[in-house]
């Protein structure tokens, strides 16, 4: 597949899509918390992909390089919300931001406890996102979407060890978060 | 003790939430989105001029170009703008003259009893 893209092979860059887009938007909506932007972070992925992919060396898997770039568009978009919010006050007073994750209802569960869920996840959402952007990515990576330590230190373009670092101390700056908290609200 | 312990359950509810995350997919739109860009990103590739704007190493090299030309109409216009005024004060003052508006020459407007 990869020598079929390299070629320009349309067929193939439209599997490609086919197989990675819910793959590439759910890492995208970790760090944008929205589904629109998350789209948008997305396209811009696979924009690169495609100019990029004759100079990809290969040296790692094409799904671990999509990831890179996906973790890296991501961040970027990140950083430019960040400018763009010195400015953005009367967007948020006019509630034109739209950050909350919405948890869906499982069918037995109660309101209430559906609300909880809601607001335990926007406690770790926010804590997660104080986190520095290293510890946010593996974090994310390794606990949102599931990837091993392995797999993370490849996207991430580090070894395992410093991966378990960065785990290590991501979740004991998420304890830390947490447990003011809950010292406040209890 | 046994509300640090009540704050840890919390914390450990709260760090659950991980396993619980929303699946999102993409949207129905959102491969014809994806297409359509990129077949701009192919057309403006291909234009000459689209190819100059997208050079990486040239898009420096236009920008200061850009910068230095509006530089330079600034500055011509703001030395515009003083060489007018001198010669407008320059016209005042010979008109100031020719109708004999300073003070020492109000001949006529003087009178004595």
């Amino acid at each position: 597949m990869i020598e079929a893209l390299k070629r320009g092979d349309t067929n193939a860059f439209n599997m490609l899509v086919k197989e990675f887009q819910n793959k590439v938007i759910a890492t995208c909506f970790r760090f944008t918390h929205s589904k629109e932007d998350a789209e948008d972070v997305a396209q811009e992925v696979f924009i690169e992909i495609h100019k990029s992919i004759s100079r990809f060396r290969e040296d790692s898997s094409l799904s671990t390089w999509i990831y890179r770039i996906s973790v890296t568009k991501s961040l970027d978009y990140l950083r430019k919300k960040k400018r763009k919010k010195r400015y953005g006050i009367v967007r948020s007073i006019l509630g034109l931001e739209n950050d909350v994750e919405i948890i869906p209802a499982s069918s037995n569960s109660l309101p209430d406890v559906r609300l909880e869920q809601k607001e335990r996840a926007l406690v770790l959402r926010n804590s997660v996102d104080a986190l520095p952007d290293n510890q946010k990515v593996a974090i994310t990576l390794s606990q949102y979407e599931g990837f091993s330590n392995k797999e993370v230190a490849d996207i991430m373009d580090t070894t395992v060890s410093a991966v378990e670092s960065l785990l290590h101390r991501a979740k004991s700056n998420l304890h830390k978060k947490l447990y003011n908290y809950y010292e406040n609200e209890l | 003790m046994k509300r640090k312990e009540q704050i840890e359950q919390e914390i450990q509810k709260t760090m659950s939430c991980f396993k619980n995350a929303k699946k999102i997919e993409a949207g129905p739109f959102f491969s014809a989105r994806l297409q359509a860009k990129i077949n701009t990103y192919e057309t403006n590739k291909n234009r000459s001029w689209g190819k100059i704007f997208t050079m990486e190493y040239l898009q420096p090299a236009l920008l200061l170009v850009f910068l230095l030309a509006n530089i330079l109409t600034a500055t011509l216009i703001i030395g515009n703008n003083n060489a007018e005024s001198l010669s407008r004060t320059e016209i005042l003052k010979k008109l100031a003259e020719e109708y004999s508006f300073q003070q020492e020459e109000y001949s006529l407007l003087t009178f004595s009893e």
